[in-house]
């Protein structure tokens, strides 16, 4: 197994927000997605999802819904509305700009330390 | 689901809460389970990784940005058990804050009701009066010359321009007696300037106004209630006014009596003037877009124009203001303005009271607030929660605040004579003065709330935990603020107090200073002769001879005089120009019409000269009679009788020319008006002019009221159409004229005693409560032998300091107040010195109960208890 990393303060937003982006989708799933798709390196925090969870949809980004879930038991699916289509697209757009600079920052600071 | 739906389906929320969380734990268990472990340890293992469920719940509590309506909600819960179960508390910080909000909200809505809430006209903001301008700057009416002129200029600053004058009138029909109204003659158009309509009927046409229209009259709505009983068939009957029949055109809506008052009102036809008398009052509505600056240049320049030709002038030109600043009084006037500010301070006083209260109380909820502290309260939660406590107090003082202000409105309302106030002053609880409360209300809150709060949330934890709980004293933050407070509220009711000082001074002076005149023994009424069968003076004096003359029947004991006006009431206004014919130096007096027997009837000699003659103005020779005011300011110190005065033309007079009287006789000064220093007032003789309206001094030796009758049935006997009114012996006559001072006075000492009351309540309190709070340290004492005596003086000796503190800063803030309020010099050192002794007396003996207590300590019990 490699090794688990913390997530970065304020990217559990971002990438809860990409995981629900593809389709409607309930809290538990979205934490086996993010594991799986990052190969299991970012364990999410269950402690810290479902206030996420909340305080998104509190701002409108995400809605809910009551739906049965894929074993018959009913589950709260959150969906993406088009103001948070938008947020996703602008944070992940920064997050790429600041994650370019920071690759840049230790290539260069590597290439001087050798 | 919207913040609102939120907030109210809590328990929804907290449902689908539980039930996402074990949805999620559920699956966790179900996955490890088919990975092979058995339930208990799938379940240990999910427990492990999920973490807390209480805490992972409370966070998504805190992100649905719900909770602090609930914490709210839940403090209010907390802070109404607490207020409920301290109720000897809770009842004396409500009565206070509703007392001083109470008081308060009466006296914004009195201020509201004369200052600011404008006439009920519509659109009231564009309507202006308009009047000449003398050589002093001061308002003029105008004459039927300039009024035509400024309608015929058609000003591009006014849309249309109005005239009226004010006069009583007779009214008279077959069916009821005949009865005296006030009459205002306008021109046709009077109605339309001011948006008004009759309730029934018209409004009067342009050729109800000019020579040879039918006589018409306009009736009030009240009157027509009164004396029509509201009769919808009353247009075009005739009634009788001033002797001369009149039809009805129209009724107007109950509560309408522009512009002063009026009952009816005929066209300004109807009333016979000299071109050139001042005697008209204008008023006009702004063109669309103009302003008061274009009116009041455009005015100028008609007038002006008119001053060219002799003989009448206007030499300052006109002066434009808005009709509301001309009827409301000026709410920046340092009389209304003290008026506020006392309210205001009484707020302050009740306050500071409260706080104090708090504070006091605070201390000994110490040990629950440390215990909530070190439970994992936040100190913010802690303030909120005793804001919220505050917030409750000034809430419930409000609503309690309100009944006051009522009762406190309708004895105001009951103290004033009818007629005592313009017709357009209600007492209306409107927008501005529930902001106003409301406004006050959250002042209250910040006042009395927010410097307890903070102490208090500062507790220091280790230290309360570690004291037990009755022995926490208080630091020296809470005795600082309790010292500001009870400072402050000391210092205002010592301000409070020598206004009232002050007033009870002036209705000293007022009753005890002058000659006494026996109201007891005189009767007074008013007269108003039609003016179509009274024509000339010479027939008007013939009534009133023959009236005084049917009175007395031969009783030498009597004495009945006829004059302008009683000697309470202030009589017209009259320029004497004291220094040759320079007319902006002019001096305003007061002007009384009399007759030979006035001083007699009243019962006062006077101090030099002689009484005027009975046919005195007959004759070529100018007399009057001043009073000693009079002579003192205007006269040399010579003997009176003899010289000459200079006075300005009657206002309304059709000369033009002034006057120069000879002094004949000096009267006593008796007191017009409730004011330090008596008017200069002059009398001049009734006979030339004998107006249609009067009032007579009937002297007696009975009581006044068993004459009433025979004036009456004297009266109907000469003429049944005339009227009389206001039947009153001269001391109800005095008391109703004086209701203004009378209700200032009893505002005053409502004040004042209720800041006293207030002040007194908070420092026994206070005084209990430091007595509780030293009880430890005085039962030591006194077990080490100190004697019951020094204990209590031990307790005093702090009191006295702080109200010695208190009255210092009060003889400052009532010299202060003096200076603000421009009322320089009234405040007496000797009424400083009385209030202040008042206040001592009062403050030390509510003292002496806690300090006695505090002398029957039981050292022995106090020792123990520790």
């Amino acid at each position: 197994m490699p090794p688990k990393s913390d997530l970065p303060q304020g990217t559990l937003d971002m990438l809860i927000l990409q995981v629900v982006a593809l389709e409607p989708i309930h809290g538990y799933a979205i934490a086996q997605r993010i594991r799986q798709i990052s190969r299991e390196v970012v364990q999410v925090p269950q402690g810290s999802l479902y206030p996420a969870l909340h305080r998104l949809e509190n701002r409108k980004v995400l809605v809910a819904e009551w739906k049965q879930s894929e074993t018959g038991r009913d589950a709260k699916y959150y969906r993406l509305t088009a103001k948070g289509r938008a947020y996703l697209k602008s944070e992940a757009e920064s997050w790429e700009r600041l994650s370019e600079a920071i690759r840049l920052i230790l290539r260069d600071a590597r290439g001087t330390a050798r | 689901m919207n913040w609102w739906q939120r907030v109210r389906r809590r328990w929804q929320m907290e449902d689908e809460l539980d039930a996402e969380l074990r949805f999620h734990f559920d699956r966790l268990v179900g996955d490890y389970m088919a990975s092979g472990l058995s339930e208990s340890d799938a379940r240990q293992r999910a427990r492990a990784e999920f973490g807390g469920v209480e805490e992972v719940r409370d966070a998504c509590r805190d992100a649905r940005g719900t909770r602090w309506v609930h914490d709210i909600v839940q403090d209010v819960r907390f802070s109404a058990r607490l207020l409920a179960k301290d109720r000897g508390f809770t009842i004396v910080a409500v009565l206070a804050l509703a007392l001083g909000i109470g008081m308060n909200n009466a006296m914004f809505t009195i201020v509201n009701a004369l200052c600011l809430h404008g006439l009920p006209i519509d659109d009231a903001d564009r309507v202006v009066d308009i009047s000449a301008r003398d050589e002093a700057d001061r308002a003029q009416p105008l004459s039927r010359r300039e009024f035509d002129e400024l309608r015929s200029a058609h000003s591009h600053a006014l849309e249309d321009v109005a005239a009226y004058v004010n006069r009583p009138a007779t009214l008279r029909d077959e069916a009821v007696a005949a009865e005296r109204i006030n009459l205002s003659y306008v021109s046709a158009n009077a109605l339309s300037v001011i948006r008004q309509q009759p309730f029934l009927g018209r409004a009067f046409r342009l050729d109800d106004d000019g020579a040879g229209g039918a006589a018409v009259v306009i009736l009030g709505g009240n009157l027509w209630r009164a004396r029509y009983a509201a009769d919808t068939g009353i247009i075009g009957k005739a009634v009788i006014i001033n002797g001369a029949p009149a039809s009805v055109v129209g009724v107007m809506p109950e509560g309408f009596r522009f512009p002063d008052g009026a009952d009816a009102w005929q066209p300004l036809s109807a009333i016979q003037s000299p071109e050139d008398a001042r005697m008209l009052r204008a008023y006009g509505r702004l063109a669309s877009e103009a302003t008061l600056a274009e009116a009041q240049g455009s005015v100028t320049a008609i007038l002006q124009r008119q001053a060219q030709l002799p003989p009448r002038r206007a030499p300052g030109g006109a002066m434009v203001v808005s009709i509301n600043d001309r009827y409301m009084s000026n709410i920046s006037d340092p009389a209304w303005l003290a008026f506020i500010t006392a309210g205001l301070l009484l707020v302050v006083i009740a306050c500071s009271n409260v706080a104090n209260l708090l504070l006091a109380r605070g201390i000994r909820r110490g040990h629950e607030i440390a215990i909530r502290l070190s439970l994992g309260a936040t100190r913010r939660r802690i303030v909120r929660q005793l804001l919220v406590e505050s917030a409750m107090l000034a809430v419930c003082g409000c609503v309690l605040a309100l009944g006051i202000s009522i009762v406190a409105l309708k004895v105001f309302w009951a103290a004033i004579p009818k007629g005592g106030l313009p017709y357009w002053v209600t007492l209306t609880t409107d927008a501005r003065v529930i902001l106003v409360l409301v406004l006050v209300c959250i002042g209250t809150v910040v006042l009395s709330g927010v410097a307890p709060a903070l102490h208090l949330a500062r507790t220091n934890l280790n230290f309360t935990m570690k004291e037990a709980a009755n022995t926490v004293s208080a630091g020296h933050g809470a005795r600082r603020w309790t010292q500001v407070f009870l400072t402050l509220q000391l210092a205002l009711t010592v301000i409070m107090l020598s206004g009232l000082g002050i007033t009870v001074r002036s209705f000293y002076l007022l009753q005890h200073r002058g000659p006494l005149i026996d109201t007891r023994h005189i009767l007074t009424f008013g007269i108003t002769l039609p003016t179509e069968a009274y024509r000339t003076p010479e027939q008007r004096l013939a009534f009133y001879r023959t009236l005084q003359e049917r009175i007395v029947g031969g009783n030498h004991e009597m004495a009945v005089s006829v004059a302008s006006a009683l000697p309470a009431s202030p009589g017209q206004p009259r320029q004497v120009l004291a220094d040759g014919q320079d007319r902006s130096r002019s001096v305003p007096v007061r002007v009384t019409l009399i007759d030979d027997g006035y001083f007699r009837a009243l019962g006062v000699p006077l101090l030099a000269g002689r009484p005027f003659a009975p046919d005195e103005g007959a004759s070529a020779r100018m007399s009057m009679i001043v009073n000693k005011r009079f002579a003192d300011m205007f006269l040399r110190r010579e003997d009176a009788a003899g010289q000459r005065v200079r006075l300005a033309a009657a206002p309304g007079s059709p000369s033009q020319a002034d006057e120069i009287r000879t002094v004949v006789g000096v009267a006593p000064s008796l007191r017009q008006q409730p004011t330090l220093e008596p008017d200069p007032l002059i009398y001049l003789p009734l006979s030339p002019s004998a107006m249609s309206t009067v009032v007579v001094l009937v002297r007696t030796q009975e009581d006044p009221a068993s004459l009433a009758s025979l004036v009456r049935e004297t009266a109907r006997h000469i003429d049944p159409s005339v009227p009389l009114y206001g039947v009153m012996s001269l001391e109800d006559a005095n008391w109703e004229a004086r209701w203004n001072a009378r209700v200032s006075a009893g505002i005053i000492s409502t004040l004042a005693l209720i800041a006293l009351a207030l002040a007194t309540v908070g420092l026994a309190a206070l005084t209990a409560h430091a007595v509780a709070q030293r009880s430890r340290e005085l039962g030591i004492r006194l077990a080490l032998g100190a004697t019951r005596t020094e204990v209590v003086s031990l307790v005093l000796k702090r009191v006295l300091l702080q109200v010695t503190v208190g009255l210092i800063f009060g003889a400052i803030g009532a010299k202060a107040w003096e200076r603000l309020f421009g009322a320089a010099g009234t405040t007496s050192a000797g009424t400083l010195a009385i209030v202040s002794v008042l206040v001592l007396i009062v403050t030390m003996g509510v003292s002496a109960w806690p300090a006695a207590r505090a002398a029957r300590i039981d050292p022995l019990l106090m020792l123990r208890d520790q």
